[in-house]
């Protein structure tokens, strides 16, 4: 079935045409972005039910960006009506136009508008809003009662879901577009304790699409349980450069956060990236072809952005040799580039910057059994936790939950924890030795720009053989 | 407030919370020192949460679920949305407790120095002031934002909470960059509750300075255990451990054995002990309305207070206090220069620090810091990670005799952690 459209835009978007008609009579470019998003999150643990909008992923408004004398500027709002019109072009001339008036101005040419109309809407299979509460939260507690069972020494599992439906309408002056859309998520957390020391692990998975994700939890409980209670075991690892194979998670750790975030062309304008000096040059092993965009169904699919670039699927690492960056509209006007569909915003409330969307290595020809018995000594890292980017220095910093010993080809059983990943991205890069025939992608988390604007985003790929540090 | 209040009873709920926010932004972006960007936010909304009590087993239970509503919205879609998640509450079988009861209060401004201009204002004088900064000859801000925002809050309750408060804030970030000998870049986030225009002024100094620093920085640290002291914003990152430990609801989950009057860093401590108070960052409360106050959290390292949600207060039976952000800590005894006199680590940059308060683990990239050899020679070092466990770290940690203040901390601006383990070279 169809995600359904937004009464909220259908019925305002007379207001928003007439809104860009006025600020078109004074100004060379106008466009509105207007967003009705819902998201709603279900929780069962100990600390009881929850079911909640989401802060996150609830949001109602538009924004407006207007282009005056080479500069831009915006105005978001969340109510509007034939009154508030005017209002609002008079708070663009009177007082937007002359903010920081004594300042210089970044110049731009005037973004070109080509004629695009359409209205689409992505496909779901099981609406959450047909399934219920009652029957989400009944679902929810069977996980959250069953990790108990399966072992004594579990102190908390949290069984979770959310979803996010979300209409879009793109208005200026060429363009009159509208997509709708829905994501869930799904996640089981299972916590153990050793003295004073909580220890955690779980596992999520994610769609385009509705509740048919769900079951995932059923299936990953088992294992979940069995890895949070090895962790009771971890041990401190022995700082070093070792041979790891990354779980397709961690693997698309290293593709968003490693490597990425340094190709968003925004940062190019700022002079941040080191990517800009290496377009053509040789970053990763030839084993390694990343791409970013809408070559997969995930939670970051869209048909257009939020700046009206359609969505495509962009290829940033061919065979080893970095191709291009990803860029929304303002940084192509400023680099002289078309936009690649990648201006995102945290909600109309917030500025586009260049962003990700779904983000992977693509598979290769090894078996993942050989990888492992490929590995004299060595990890297996899996359950990524959190990482941080460096585009200018090309720096890693990543946290990994769990490093799996590997000795001889196989596993030994013994596990270390809490794991901090560093190293140059390049030459982890360039290290890849074997990529596995299988891939897998996430689109659980969100990701930010710097600390803040949280987007929902994508990652994954292969299971990757390389070399990092390890601490 | 009125309208959503006259919904409310509509629709026959007798136990809910509302909380309206009324927001204004005007937002800058700089790319070097240009402007590229001017924004102007306005929105409001009200959080409602609607609360369903029921006997399960002879047992009093009380359901609750949350909806946002935009002040624009129409009266039948709001309704059906309360009724709807009345419908959510029945399902939401959690055990009874009690909101927090009457809270009256006009509305309270905490604005300070902040109120009295407007937000554009306010927004051209702070970025004025962070650029007048920007004069190093070799460092300097590669790009800037700053979000200038009021709040108007209002939490209305059916336990008699009807409080009130404004609030102005300025927040942001910047990045320094220094391209000789080697380009490199720092990144930095600030928040105020005032106009701090001179505590901008500082922070761009001291972060041009740590890049320069860095610009000449090669060598990674060896690997291997060091005595290392961090500061600054890295300060209540790793205190936040004691901030989410005393939790009612980490402690509710089994998480955290955080109990009052107990000794929560233990007996054979070596270091500085904990005298810790929660501090207030919004006068009530923005989800029940309590009043905030300061109290204190930590005595000689006895938990004295547990903060958190009324829900698990009351499940752990204790005082409904509120949620809190902030915390304040007395000087410590030991200056920074002393500390630097030992041979130690100073780690003046992460890419980005975390501390994980359920297993108690810090770590974080090392993007630059100071190494001390003890005999008054020092050298800069980057790369490589410190990975440490505050469990153990805590018993041995010595605060320094100078502060800081930032949005969220009032305390000693470095602390000394001793045989933390260092991954590098």
């Amino acid at each position: 079935m169809k995600v359904k459209e937004s009464n909220f835009i259908k019925e305002n978007k007379p207001l928003f045409k007439a809104l860009i008609g006025k600020l078109l009579e004074k100004y060379e470019y106008a466009s509105l972005f207007a967003e009705d998003s819902y998201g709603k999150t279900y929780s069962v643990s100990k600390l009881g039910t929850n079911i909640q909008e989401s802060d996150l992923n609830t949001h109602r408004g538009f924004v407006i960006k207007v282009y005056d004398k080479g500069t831009f500027l915006e105005y978001s709002d969340n109510a509007i009506d034939e009154k508030r019109i005017d209002y609002i072009v008079k708070t663009i001339d009177e007082r937007i136009t002359h903010l920081y008036e004594k300042g210089e101005f970044n110049k731009y040419k005037a973004p070109e508008d080509e004629t695009v109309s359409f209205d689409k809407s992505a496909d779901m299979k099981i609406d959450p809003e047909e399934m219920g509460d009652a029957s989400i939260v009944e679902y929810l507690t069977k996980i959250n009662k069953g990790a108990a069972k399966l072992d004594e020494r579990v102190i908390n599992c949290t069984a979770m879901t959310a979803y996010k439906r979300m209409s879009h309408l793109f208005l200026s002056k060429n363009k009159d577009m509208t997509q709708n859309f829905m994501w869930t998520q799904a996640t089981v957390a299972v916590y153990t304790k050793r003295d004073e020391e909580v220890k955690r692990y779980m596992k999520s998975a994610s769609v385009l699409g509705g509740m048919e994700v769900l079951n995932i939890l059923e299936e990953a409980l088992p294992e979940v349980v069995k890895c949070a209670v090895e962790l009771l075991d971890s041990e401190q690892i022995e700082p070093g450069e070792y041979d790891c194979i990354c779980t397709p998670e961690t693997t698309g750790m290293i593709v968003h956060e490693a490597f990425g975030h340094g190709v968003e062309m925004d940062m190019f304008v700022k002079d941040r990236a080191e990517a800009k000096n290496t377009i053509g040059e040789m970053v990763a092993s030839e084993l390694v072809t990343m791409h970013d965009g809408n070559g997969i169904d995930q939670t970051a699919t869209f048909f257009f952005d939020d700046e009206g670039t359609l969505a495509s699927d962009t290829i940033i690492i061919d065979h080893g040799k970095l191709v291009t960056g990803m860029c929304d509209l303002q940084s192509g006007l400023a680099l002289n580039v078309k936009p690649t569909g990648n201006g995102r915003r945290e909600s109309y409330e917030r500025k586009a910057y260049t962003r990700m969307t779904n983000t992977y290595f693509e598979k290769g020809t090894d078996k993942l059994e050989d990888m492992i018995a490929s590995i004299d000594y060595g990890f297996m890292l899996e359950n990524p936790m959190s990482g941080m980017e460096d585009p200018k220095n090309w720096g890693i910093q990543m946290m990994v939950n769990v490093a799996r010993e590997i000795k001889d080809g196989k596993f030994t059983g013994k596990i270390f924890s809490p794991i901090v990943m560093t190293g140059y991205v390049p030459t982890l890069l360039k290290s890849i030795s074997m990529v596995s025939d299988e891939a897998h992608y996430n689109g659980s988390g969100y990701c930010g720009k710097g600390y803040k604007e949280w987007v929902k985003v994508s990652d994954g790929g292969a299971y990757i053989k390389a070399r990092i540090r390890l601490g | 407030m009125d309208r959503i209040l006259r919904l409310l009873k509509e629709c026959g709920i007798k136990t809910y919370t509302v909380t309206s926010t009324k927001k204004e932004s005007v937002e800058l972006f700089f790319i070097k020192k240009n402007v590229d960007m001017r924004r102007m936010n306005r929105k409001n909304v009200f959080s409602i949460t609607v609360y369903k009590d029921m006997l399960e087993e002879g047992k009093k239970i009380r359901g609750f679920a949350s909806i946002l509503v935009n002040e624009s919205d129409a009266d039948d879609e709001i309704k059906n949305r309360i009724m709807q998640s009345l419908d959510s509450a029945k399902y939401v079988k959690n055990p009874y407790f009690e909101l927090p009861v009457r809270e009256l209060s006009k509305e309270v401004d905490c604005c300070g120095d902040l109120s009295g201009k407007s937000l554009d204002e306010i927004a051209e004088e702070f970025a004025s002031a962070a650029y007048s900064a920007d004069c190093d000859e070799k460092a300097f801000i590669n790009s800037f934002e700053v979000f200038v925002t009021e709040k108007h809050v209002r939490v209305v309750t059916s336990e008699e909470t009807d409080v009130s408060y404004v609030t102005r804030e300025i927040e942001g970030e910047f990045v320094a960059q220094c391209k000789e000998p080697q380009d490199v870049e720092t990144y930095m986030d600030f928040k105020y509750n005032f106009l701090g225009k001179e505590e901008i002024k500082e922070l761009i100094k001291n972060t041009l300075q740590v890049t320069k620093d860095r610009a000449k920085a090669t060598a990674g640290p060896k690997s291997g255990k060091y005595d290392v002291i961090l500061s600054d914003r890295y300060v209540p990152v790793l205190l936040q451990f004691f901030l989410d430990r005393a939790n009612a609801g980490l402690i509710y989950q089994g998480f955290s054995s955080f109990k009052t009057g107990e000794n929560v860093q233990g007996t054979d401590v070596n270091g500085d002990v904990f005298d810790i108070t929660y501090g207030v960052t919004n006068a009530f409360d923005s989800a029940y309305g309590n009043k905030m106050e300061e109290r204190p959290m930590l005595e000689g390292g006895v938990l004295r207070n547990i903060h958190g949600a009324p829900r698990f207060s009351h499940y752990i039976g204790v005082p409904k206090i509120g949620t809190y952000e902030k915390v304040k800590i007395p000087a410590g005894s030991m200056g920074m220069t002393e500390m630097k006199n030992r041979k130690c680590m100073h780690i003046v940059n992460f890419s980005d620090f975390q501390m994980d308060p359920l297993s108690g683990h810090f770590g974080g990239e090392i993007r630059l810091a100071y190494l001390y050899d003890g005999e008054g020679n020092v050298s800069v070092v980057t790369g490589g990670s410190i990975n440490g466990s505050f469990l153990s770290a805590m018993k041995n940690v010595r605060l320094s005799r100078e502060t800081e203040k930032l949005w969220n901390y009032e305390g000693p601006k470095a602390v000394l952690l001793t045989d933390i383990s260092v991954a590098g070279e």
